[in-house]
This record gives C-alpha cells, sequence and structure tokens, in this order.
C-alpha cells in the first residue's frame, strides 16, 4: 500500500475505540428497522456502512437506483466496460487503495493509456496538430504559453497562481479572501477575456465559465493532485471497470442493499429517524446518513424543517454538467487519415478520447466523448437518441475518416439523472467560505455524507472520506 | 375591445423621444436601396419573438430592409399557444396587463382580438393548499400546526405573502429605480432581506420556496428583483383593475400578425451557430450552412443560448459575463385535459398549490363561458421543474400523472396528460425568463445590453421598465432606435 494512504482501520483504532465499544449488540428490529439507515449506495455511503456495521451497528442501506455504485458507473455492455464516472485512482486516494487492496479487487495502474497518442485540435472544422498549435493563429495565448495544449493552460496557470500553503487551509476561514473567481484570478495575470476563454472554459472541467467557479476550489483541487506527484506515475482502475469496487464493497454488508427506493423525506426526533420512500416504505433508525446529492436533496423534505446555510447550500450551489456520448469504432479510422485517435474540439463532441481498457494490449477498444458545461447542457435539452446522433454527427464532420465508422453504443448525461442532478458539486465564487464548513454537519439524527461534503480529498476518495467522516460522527454521538 | 385609459404608445414615442434621431437616419439611410444579394439586408433581426418583431416593425416602418430569422420552426417565441389543447391554453405568455401599450397596440394593429379575461381570473386563481398529499382547507389554515405565520398572516394563505409583504414593505418609490445605482443595496438574496425583516427562515420557506414564483429559491434571486416585479405588478392593476386581455384563439396570434406584416418572410428553423460583427458589417451564420449578411444585427436570442453562441470579435467584460451567467426561470407545465369531472366526484376545487413536483395547479377557463373548466395546468416551478426536466418527457407526463391521481384518486382514469412544455429543454430558450441572481443587477444590468460593434441586442432580458411580453416590446424598441441612431 502506497505510503500516503490513511488508513480507515488505524483510525478507527484510535479515535472512536471509546465510542466503538459503547455501541453494543442490538435487540432484533423489526421489519425496516436498523440502528442506522444508510441512504444511498455510492462510495460515501457504503463506505459509512462497512465502518458501522464493523463496529457492530445493525445497518440497512437503501439506493434509489436499480444499481449500486452511484456516480461509478462502468458500462459494461460495451467492449472494454469503459467508466461514465469515476475513472482513476491517483496514488494519494488512500481510502480507495485500501479497499482495492482488503477486498482483493484486481486493479492495474492506467497511467500509461494516457500517453501513447499525440494531442490534435479540431477548431472550427479544421484540424491542427500540437506543433501546428504552437503558431496557430487561433493560439492567442502570451508567447510562454503557446506550446501547451488548451487543456493545461488552466491547470497551470491556476498552479501558478496558487495562494494556499497547503491545500486542506481551503476550507479555513481565514481563506475565505480567495474565494473569488477563476476570472478574477487569471484577469490579474493580465490575461485578457479571450485568452480566459480559451484557458479555462474551452471543453471546460470545473463549472460552466470562469465567472462562476471558485479560485479557492481550484486551488484545493491543484494543491491536492500536486501532493500525489510523487506517487510516481500510477493511476490504478479496477480491472473489468471501477464499479467492481462498490460491488464489493456492498457484497461485504450483513444486510442487503434495498434498490429502488427513492426517498421522499426525512423526519428526525429525539427518539429517532424516519425516512419514506416515494413507494410509500418507510424505514426507521436511530440515525440516518443521508449521501444524497445536494441537486436532489431540493426535493426530499425534511422535518424538522432543514434551515440555515444547509439549506442555502442545497438550493444553490451548482452541479458540473457533464455528459458523455459512448461509442466504437466499426474501422480504425485513424489509422485511414493517419491523426491521433483523441480529438480536442470545439464542437459538441467536446473532447473525444480513445479508451484503452485491455489489460494486455494497448488497442482503443471504445470512445468517449466528454460534453462539458454549456456543450453538456445543450445536449442535455434533447432527446437521447438525438443528442447522441448529433454527436456522432459532428465527429463524422469534422472527421471524414470517421464517417460511417463510428457507432454510438450510450449517452450518459449526470444532469438528467434524477439521482445525481449534475456530475459533482462545483463551489461557485463565495460558496467555499460560505458552506464548506456547513454542509457536512448533521442535523437532528441525520448525518450528510457525499463528496460534496468532504474536506482533504476529492472525487472517489473524497467520497470514502465523507463517509468515513458521517460513520465517526454516528459513533461519536451513539 | 375598450381601449385602456393610459397606455403608452410606441407611435407616440417614435413620434417624440425618437424623432430628432430618426429624421437624421430616414435621410441617409432610409433611401431606397439597391436590389440586395441574396440574404442581404440593411438589419438583421435575430428571433422571431415580440422583441425582434417589435424591432422588425420599427425598422421596416423607417424604411429599411429588414429580415427576420427564428431558430425555431415557428414564431412566437416564448409566446406559445396551445392550439390542439380545449381553450388553447398558453404555455408562455399569459395575460396581457392593462399597462401593456406596446403589446395591445401590436395586436390592434395587427389584427388580433384582445378580449378582457378579469372574468374568468376568480375561477383560475380558486385553489387549496396541499401539503404531503392532504388538503388543508382555507378555514383550518389559520390554526393548523403547519401555519408557522405571525399575526395577520396566520390568517392569510402562503401564496399570499410574498405579494402582499413586499408591497407592504416596498422600498423602490419608482419601479425605475431598480437599475439606479442608489438601490444597489437591495441587490441581496430576497431571502436575507425577509430574513432581516424578522421573517424566518421557515416562514420564507413556506412563502417562498414551495412554489417559488420569480427565481428557483428565495436564496438566489435578487430582492431588487422582485421589488422591481411587485412594485410594477402593482403598477398595472392601478391603471385598470378590471383588464386583462389574452388575444383570441391564443396569444400567439400577436406575433403572428406580426410576422404576416412584415415585407420580407421570416425564414424559420434558421439555427444561428455565430455572429461575427466588425466595423464592414456583420454576418450571422446558421447551422445549416445558411449566412445571413446586413449592415447591423438584432439579437434577440436569451443569454443563456448566446453563450453558446460562438460571437466574433469576443464579448468582454461585464458583458461576457452577463451573457455567461446571467440566471433563468426554471419553468415547466404539464397540461391536462379532463375525460371527466373528477372534481364534482371529490368534492375539492381543481386548483391546488402544492408542495409536490404538481406544483401550482390551475383550473383553465378559456370558453366564452368563463365558469366552464377548458383545461387544467401544472406549473412546475423552479427545482420541480428541474424533478421533471431531468427525466424523458413521457417519463415526466407520468410522474406528474401519477402524482394527481395520488392525490386526487378520483381523477385516475379520468385525466389526460395533454402537453407537456420544458421552457429549460427548449433549447431555444434553456429557460424562462431572465432571473436576476444577486448582485448581478448593480453588476450589469446598464452594460450588458450595449451593442458590441454593429450587433445589438434586446430580449426580455434586456428591458429596464417594464416585465414580461411589455418588456420585450419596450427592449425591440429600444434596440431599433439604438439602430437607427447608428446607421
Amino acid at each position: 500500500m502506497h505510503s500516503k494512504s490513511f488508513s480507515r482501520r488505524s483510525a478507527l483504532a484510535t479515535g472512536v475505540a471509546a465510542a466503538a465499544a459503547a455501541s453494543h449488540v442490538r435487540p432484533l428490529r423489526a421489519q425496516n428497522r436498523a440502528d442506522v439507515l444508510v441512504i444511498g449506495a455510492g462510495l460515501s455511503g457504503l463506505n459509512a456502512a462497512m465502518l458501522l456495521e464493523e463496529q457492530g451497528f445493525n445497518v440497512q442501506v437503501i439506493e434509489g437506483r436499480e444499481r449500486i455504485g452511484g456516480r461509478l458507473f462502468s458500462l459494461h455492455h460495451i467492449p472494454g466496460s469503459p467508466e461514465a464516472g469515476g475513472n482513476t485512482i491517483g496514488t494519494g486516494y488512500g481510502r480507495m487503495i485500501d479497499i482495492l487492496q482488503r477486498l482483493d479487487i484486481p486493479h492495474m495502474n492506467v497511467m500509461p493509456r494516457g500517453m501513447k497518442f499525440p494531442y490534435e485540435l479540431y477548431m472550427d472544422g479544421e484540424h491542427i496538430t500540437g506543433e501546428q498549435w504552437k503558431s496557430h493563429h487561433k493560439n492567442i495565448m502570451p508567447d510562454e504559453f503557446k506550446a501547451l495544449p488548451p487543456w493545461i493552460l488552466g491547470p497551470v496557470l491556476l498552479g501558478q497562481t496558487n495562494r494556499l500553503d497547503s491545500f486542506e487551509d481551503w476550507y479555513d476561514p481565514k481563506s475565505a479572501q480567495h474565494d473569488i473567481s477563476v476570472y478574477e484570478v487569471l484577469k490579474g495575470l493580465g490575461l485578457n477575456d479571450a485568452q480566459i476563454s480559451l484557458a479555462f472554459e474551452f471543453n471546460i472541467s470545473y463549472g460552466t465559465s470562469a465567472h462562476d467557479v471558485s479560485a479557492l476550489m481550484m486551488w484545493f483541487n491543484d494543491g491536492w493532485i500536486n501532493s500525489m506527484r510523487d506517487g510516481g506515475p500510477v493511476q490504478w482502475a479496477a480491472v473489468g471497470g471501477n464499479m467492481n469496487i462498490p460491488e464489493a464493497m456492498a457484497a461485504t454488508l450483513n444486510n442487503e442493499i434495498h434498490l429502488g427506493r427513492e426517498v421522499a423525506g426525512i423526519r428526525s426526533d429525539n427518539s429517532g429517524a424516519e425516512v419514506v420512500c416515494h413507494d410509500g416504505t418507510v424505514y426507521r433508525a436511530d440515525f440516518v446518513v443521508c449521501s444524497i446529492p445536494m441537486p436532489i436533496l431540493r426535493y426530499v423534505g425534511f422535518d424538522p424543517f432543514l434551515p440555515g446555510p444547509q439549506a442555502k447550500a442545497i438550493r444553490t450551489v451548482p452541479y458540473f454538467p457533464m455528459t458523455q456520448v459512448h461509442f466504437t469504432a466499426k474501422e480504425p479510422f485513424w489509422e485511414a487519415d493517419g491523426n491521433s485517435p483523441d480529438m480536442w474540439t470545439d464542437t459538441v463532441a467536446g473532447h473525444v478520447i480513445g479508451n484503452m481498457h485491455n489489460v494486455d494490449n494497448d488497442d482503443i477498444t471504445s470512445f468517449t466523448a466528454w460534453a462539458r458545461g454549456f456543450t453538456a447542457v445543450r445536449l442535455d435539452q434533447l432527446d437521447r437518441e438525438e443528442a447522441q446522433a448529433w454527436v456522432i454527427s459532428e465527429i463524422e464532420r469534422i472527421r471524414p475518416a470517421a464517417k460511417g465508422k463510428i457507432e454510438a453504443h450510450y449517452i450518459k448525461s449526470w444532469v438528467r439523472d434524477p439521482f445525481a442532478g449534475g456530475d459533482y458539486a462545483i463551489w461557485g465564487p463565495g460558496q467555499v467560505s460560505e458552506f464548506i464548513n456547513e454542509v457536512g454537519k448533521p442535523h437532528g439524527r441525520i448525518h450528510f455524507c457525499g463528496e460534496h461534503t468532504a474536506l482533504s480529498n476529492r472525487g472517489m476518495e473524497g467520497a470514502m472520506e465523507s463517509g468515513e467522516r458521517a460513520a465517526f460522527d454516528i459513533l461519536s454521538a451513539a | 375591445m375598450n381601449t385602456p385609459k393610459y397606455y403608452f404608445s410606441r407611435r407616440t414615442a417614435l413620434k417624440s423621444a425618437g424623432a430628432a434621431a430618426l429624421t437624421t437616419t430616414v435621410a441617409c439611410g432610409g433611401s431606397p436601396k439597391p436590389v440586395r444579394a441574396q440574404n442581404q439586408s440593411d438589419v438583421l433581426v435575430i428571433g422571431a419573438g415580440l422583441s425582434g418583431l417589435g424591432a422588425a416593425h420599427v425598422l421596416q416602418e423607417q424604411g429599411l430592409n429588414v429580415q427576420v430569422i427564428e431558430g425555431r420552426d415557428r414564431v412566437g417565441g416564448r409566446i406559445l399557444s396551445l392550439r390542439d389543447i380545449p381553450g388553447n391554453p398558453e404555455a408562455g405568455g399569459n395575460g396581457i396587463g392593462a399597462g401593456y401599450g406596446r403589446v395591445i397596440d401590436a395586436a390592434e394593429r395587427f389584427g388580433a382580438k384582445l378580449n378582457n379575461i378579469i372574468p374568468r381570473t376568480p375561477y383560475i386563481l380558486s385553489r387549496e393548499l396541499w401539503l404531503e398529499g392532504k388538503m388543508i382547507p382555507k378555514d383550518a389554515w389559520p390554526d393548523h400546526p403547519r401555519n408557522v405565520f405571525d399575526g395577520p398572516y396566520k390568517e392569510m394563505m402562503p401564496w399570499a405573502f410574498v405579494p402582499i409583504y413586499l408591497i407592504q414593505n416596498m422600498e423602490l418609490e419608482s419601479f425605475e429605480d431598480w437599475c439606479d445605482p442608489k438601490s444597489g443595496p437591495l441587490d441581496i438574496p430576497v431571502h436575507d432581506w425577509f430574513r432581516s425583516k424578522g421573517v424566518t427562515d421557515e416562514q420564507i420557506n413556506l412563502a417562498y420556496n414551495i412554489n417559488s414564483d420569480f427565481g428557483n429559491s428565495s436564496y438566489d434571486v435578487s430582492a431588487l428583483m422582485l421589488m422591481f416585479v411587485y412594485n410594477w405588478g402593482n403598477m398595472q392593476r392601478l391603471i385598470e383593475p378590471r383588464a386583462t386581455y389574452a388575444a383570441e384563439g391564443g396569444n400567439q396570434s400577436i406575433p403572428e400578425g406580426m410576422a404576416a406584416a412584415l415585407n420580407n418572410e421570416v425564414h424559420l428553423n434558421r439555427k444561428v451557430v455565430g455572429i461575427t460583427a466588425d466595423a464592414s458589417g456583420a454576418e450571422a451564420v446558421c447551422d445549416d450552412g445558411t449566412v445571413y449578411r446586413a449592415k447591423r444585427i438584432v439579437c434577440s436570442i436569451p443569454f443563456t443560448v448566446l453563450r453558446t453562441i460562438k460571437i466574433e470579435p469576443g464579448l468582454s467584460g461585464v458583458q461576457a459575463r452577463a451573457v455567461q451567467t446571467l440566471g433563468t426561470q426554471l419553468l415547466t407545465q404539464t397540461h391536462i385535459v379532463p375525460k371527466e369531472p373528477f372534481w364534482e366526484e371529490d368534492g375539492m376545487p381543481v386548483g391546488m398549490f402544492s408542495d409536490n413536483v404538481l406544483g401550482n395547479v390551475m383550473a383553465q377557463h378559456f370558453a366564452p363561458d368563463p365558469k366552464e373548466l377548458t383545461s387544467i395546468t401544472c406549473w412546475h416551478r423552479g427545482w420541480k421543474a428541474q424533478q421533471v426536466d431531468q427525466l424523458p418527457e413521457e417519463d415526466a407526463k407520468r410522474m406528474v400523472y401519477d402524482a394527481f391521481v395520488k392525490q386526487r384518486p378520483a381523477a385516475e382514469g379520468k385525466i389526460e396528460v395533454a402537453g407537456f412544455k420544458s421552457w429549460h429543454n427548449d433549447p431555444f430558450s434553456s429557460g424562462d425568463w431572465a432571473v436576476w441572481e444577486p448582485g448581478q443587477i448593480k453588476d450589469f444590468i446598464i452594460k450588458m445590453h450595449q451593442p458590441h460593434g454593429n450587433l445589438h441586442f434586446c430580449g426580455e432580458h434586456t428591458s429596464l421598465s417594464n416585465r414580461g411580453m411589455e418588456g420585450a416590446m419596450e427592449s425591440g424598441e429600444r434596440v431599433a432606435f439604438e439602430v437607427l441612431d447608428a446607421l
């Protein structure tokens, strides 16, 4: 195991031993009655459930979808099982690596995949190689940045401007002064609007524009990613798809997960908590762990009413619009025209990446067209079939060699997923300081987790961290 | 119809304020032109809604050659009358207030007959409160445990609180002051404004967030916008409390009449993907490859859509920020046609102000006899709109139907979902009207619609003194003057 990883077990052994000892074995419960009810069978909910079960709690996990995994979603019906959700596991993902090892989940280093093909751009229908880009008239960046591909510009510029000593300072109230828009920061470097747009908004990775993303969030992200540098060129993924990870976690639980339970409301009082589902099912428990993402929490009723900054965060924090079209090539069109299979485009196809998911070779198994920000919003307005066809036709338009050679299999919109409402939380300017220390606070017997409540990690590792925190909170409260 | 007593005539305005500008522009820009190449005009107007059509008429009257193009396969924009549903209910712009001078004028000039719809209003507004699937009759509300209001507000239904409270505590002397920098301190979340007056989180939630009339919640709409909305709305009532109009056969007759009266036919299905505006003129490129050239372009595209269109040279500064971030109202409607009067069976009013996905359910009485119910509209606003917008349309309709019959078992099998309109999932609007988020009014309301080279902006989001349909018309007039001044 990597040296940086934080062992969940050692934490349990130290911090919460006393609380855990107090949680003795409970009497048998009536049906739908548990010590802890966990809402959501994604990484955060499952991690909380496993930890609480280990401490002797009777835990019931319920899930709205007909599958477990949440925003880990491997598309098993497409060659190579490409990921529609969480992709790679960095060297600093201690909890994730711990789970891979403990549950014997086969995994492999997928870092070399990203290095095979050169980068190429497609702008206004024109094919531009990396070499051409350096002196292309559309490359309006200052000279020192001209050699960089557009998607490196944002990370480089935000890395250069990072004002945080430690990335964990992002949630320290003293950092509130830095909770400004990415636009303001880049403007401060002397960049003009067109340069900012090229560097940050072209196939945007966070938010929808430079105006609506907090630099504080981006600096946290920058520092967190950098902290994994000394782990070497390693990124893990589960062989056969990352959804194997939550599936393996779920398999360890004593109580079977109840699928298709869409939560309508949560009640909490001195005597316990109650969760009512749309199908009329009612669950009772001493505590509730709620991992529902904020856009969906907007439709969940709370009794007592959820007030203050937490209610405001739930109603106002934007989530990242991200929509993917997964397709395969009937013939290797990139060999026909000699260009890279990967395409950074200004069309609704966004960033097109060839996936290499075989264990024993680096053949392309499928492609993913990543539409992000407003590009995703445009696709999301259409019917699935229509949106998928639009992406394919745009790829064929800018890449004639692909015409008739590609076939779409699946479109995944995270915004139009009724259990997600977006990919992940995007903290707008001012929202980090206003909400970050509030969203994870318990409300009566309801404890919140999910990547949006993570403080020291992002993505899958953030989800795991938040599940751990929620479990500790309950151990302390029980 | 009776001509309302007070309204501001577009023609009067042309005669007075714009007269000086017009004389000069007509002299140099309005003289007969040589025959143009195809798709070449003096002014290209993008969008055949009220603002674009209004601008096109002013410009055409001044002798300019105007071409209007429209992305949809119909004219009317956010006026959309559902003509395959009894009574032709409106999915978009609804009642025309007595002070909507420009709209009333346009209806008269372009052959749309306006009827006073006040007689149907009491039937449409009749509704009961439904919380957690149960009806709370009006007489039980004052003592109901869910009633968290104090004093006189305890006697009112939750939906009455916001308009009454805002009028009673109005901080704008004149509605037009909303874009005055001195009103900046009010440009805060309306939630914070209510809290500063002592209204509790729980009261705000019940009054505002169950079915938010403006914005998606009390947190993301500016108090200043609401001050403007209610001050302006109050003015409409003061002008003539007994008149609100709608066009016979649906309000869409108004833009249809306007479009038919243009010299150049509106080109439909022209989805603009790029606009270039430089010193030599302006050009719009459509996704079908069509290119339009003009001396000036008037663009009525809502900012939610404009932000996905390539503009060269690019917008910058405050204007770019406005285009990228201006908020929008999430609003989706489900239109229901009853096959049998289920309300006679369960004895409850059709109208429901409901805390579930149904939202605000209104009985439409659009027949000549105002007692006759023609259809039922569920208004899903704010996050309720998002909830249905996430689903494929058929699933969304099913969700609404299921929620309806769960609440009203007597309606099972007796209602039909006949229409569904999501303004957010409409690629030509991406939302309904503009919603000013806290801080946005002082940040960009004055600067955001300034011309960008030869590109001019209109649409209800750019209006300063009116809202809705009248705001759209006002902005079309303003932009036409701007173009006339410049040509």
